[in-house]
């Protein structure tokens, strides 16, 4: 018995031994123990919480953000437009959305100093340069697709004492408003273009097709300086003013403005053609070519008209050239012929030419010069030539929509049994664009 | 005769001369001059309604427009 209780003390010591031991062992080894585990529970369920209330701030925040944008998506639609018009940079009264359609005021005041000399009278006046008179217009332009649009124009000149009108016997004439254009279209890219109203004919334009950058006061039109003047003469010993320089002087520009349909065929290679049905009877068409080679450019119109009742000849045939280099220079032809059915009339014929040269001279704008020459051949009566001389200078002030400019215009009348005293004529003044 | 047949001769030419060569609108300097105006600034007209599409534009914008289209 003694024995067996001394075995089984041993055995339990033994076995407490060896419990104890590996306790130490475990613990020596750094495995977390419970208090470890939960303290570093503890300190992951901080966490969470801390992340858990950064998100929910995101959420709020991204929140106030939409609310701000739905609330006020109008408004901020309305300042992009704002901006819009105002990176536009244009006084309008009225704004709207729909980019397809213009409404558009323009005009120009073009006024002179006209010193006019006959040989016998010396007087100066102040004119309306006809050759570009002063006008006010309205326009309106609808892109209906985006081959279609629709326009209209409607435009007045307004101007007294035209530099053509003026002479020794009317030096002041009353101020006059005349329609240039009431007139509707449509355009198509692919089909041309077709004009109802009063307008410009086809053949309006063609005897003036001019790149000198001076047609505002010199053109193959050279009666529009000075036209009204008296041709005078005193060799028989009495003063005989019988006739005006505009008299003799026809560039032959077509049938002008009128009431008519026209229509305009889309450009081909440069090409177009025209032809117009016009009132009383009057009929017309022209072709046209205009193309840029590089820095050069080419300009030309040939046209035929035949006038109805509007005029006293049948038909007219007239054309113009006018070809501008890189370099500035440019040349300038036209000239024409009409047909009259009245026996013993001859048929008036003219040519005109004119050099020039433009270039940017002076930092507000181009500068332009010209010198130009033509005759007019049997226009008031048989055997009448006339012959005009003329040169010019036109300045351009970009920036102010302005062009002065200065035209000197001798015109010369031989006529059988008479003998003219020339017309000398100077034009200074300013078109100014709206 | 002979005129006609230059002129046609001409004509052919420059139908010709049109293979090459950039397009060009010819614009009247009787007419509105285009560019900027005193007032209207550089649209050369004043807009009352719509966008501030130029009413006239330069040759050159013209052409350029008509190349991109």
């Amino acid at each position: 018995m003694k024995k067996s209780y001394r075995t089984m003390a041993v055995m339990a010591t033994t076995t407490s031994l060896v419990l104890a031991l590996s306790s130490a062992a475990v613990a020596g080894s750094g495995s977390p123990t419970v208090t470890e585990l939960d303290r570093i529970v503890q300190e992951q369920q901080h966490q969470l919480s801390v992340q858990s209330g950064e998100i929910a701030l995101l959420k709020e925040q991204l929140n106030a953000l939409l609310g701000v944008t739905e609330k006020n998506k109008e408004a901020l639609a309305a300042k992009v437009d704002k901006e819009e018009v105002e990176k536009l940079k244009l006084d309008k009264m009225v704004s709207s959305k729909n980019k397809n359609v213009d409404v558009t005021v323009y005009g120009q005041v073009n006024r002179a100093v006209l010193w006019a000399d006959n040989g016998d009278v010396s007087k100066t006046y102040f004119v309306d340069n006809k050759n570009s008179s002063s006008r006010m217009g309205i326009a309106a332009k609808a892109k209906a697709t985006d081959d279609l649009t629709l326009g209209g124009k409607l435009e007045y000149e307004i101007y007294s004492n035209f530099s053509n009108k003026v002479n020794q016997f009317e030096e002041s004439t009353d101020a006059s408003l005349d329609l240039r254009h009431a007139d509707i279209y449509m355009e198509s890219k692919a089909a041309g273009k077709l004009s109802l109203g009063h307008g410009s004919t086809a053949s309006d334009g063609s005897a003036e097709m001019d790149l000198s950058g001076t047609k505002v006061v010199a053109t193959s039109a050279a009666g529009d300086l000075a036209g009204g003047q008296y041709w005078y003469d005193a060799s028989s010993g009495v003063a005989v003013y019988d006739t005006q320089v505009s008299k003799t002087i026809d560039n032959m520009d077509g049938l002008s403005r009128k009431d008519r349909i026209r229509y305009d065929t889309p450009s081909f290679g440069g090409f177009s053609l025209a032809a117009s049905a016009i009132e009383t009877g009057a009929y017309d068409t022209a072709a046209r070519y205009e193309r840029k080679f590089g820095d050069s450019t080419l300009a030309a119109a040939l046209a035929w008209a035949a006038p109805g009742d509007l005029k006293k000849w049948d038909n007219q045939i007239d054309g113009s050239l006018s070809y501008l280099h890189g370099s500035g220079f440019n040349i300038t032809f036209a000239g024409g012929q009409q047909s009259y059915d009245i026996e013993g009339k001859d048929d008036p014929t003219y040519w005109y030419g004119k050099l020039g040269y433009r270039a940017k001279l002076f930092s507000p704008g181009e500068s332009a010069f010209s010198i130009d020459y033509g005759t007019w051949n049997d226009f008031s009566k048989n055997n009448d030539e006339v012959k005009s001389l003329g040169i010019a200078y036109v300045q351009n002030v970009k920036d102010w929509g302005t062009e002065f400019y200065v035209a000197y215009r001798l015109h010369e009348l031989d006529r059988t049994n008479h003998d003219y005293d020339n017309v000398n004529a100077l034009m200074a003044g300013a078109r100014i664009k709206f | 005769m002979k005129l006609i047949a230059c002129i046609s001769l001409f004509c052919i030419y420059l139908l010709l001369s049109g293979c090459v060569g950039e397009e060009y609108t010819y614009v009247d300097d009787r007419d509105l001059k285009p560019g900027p105006g005193l007032l209207s600034g550089k649209d050369g007209v004043i807009t009352v309604y719509g966008t501030a599409l130029p009413a006239q534009e330069s040759s050159e914008k013209i052409t350029e427009d008509k190349k991109k289209n």
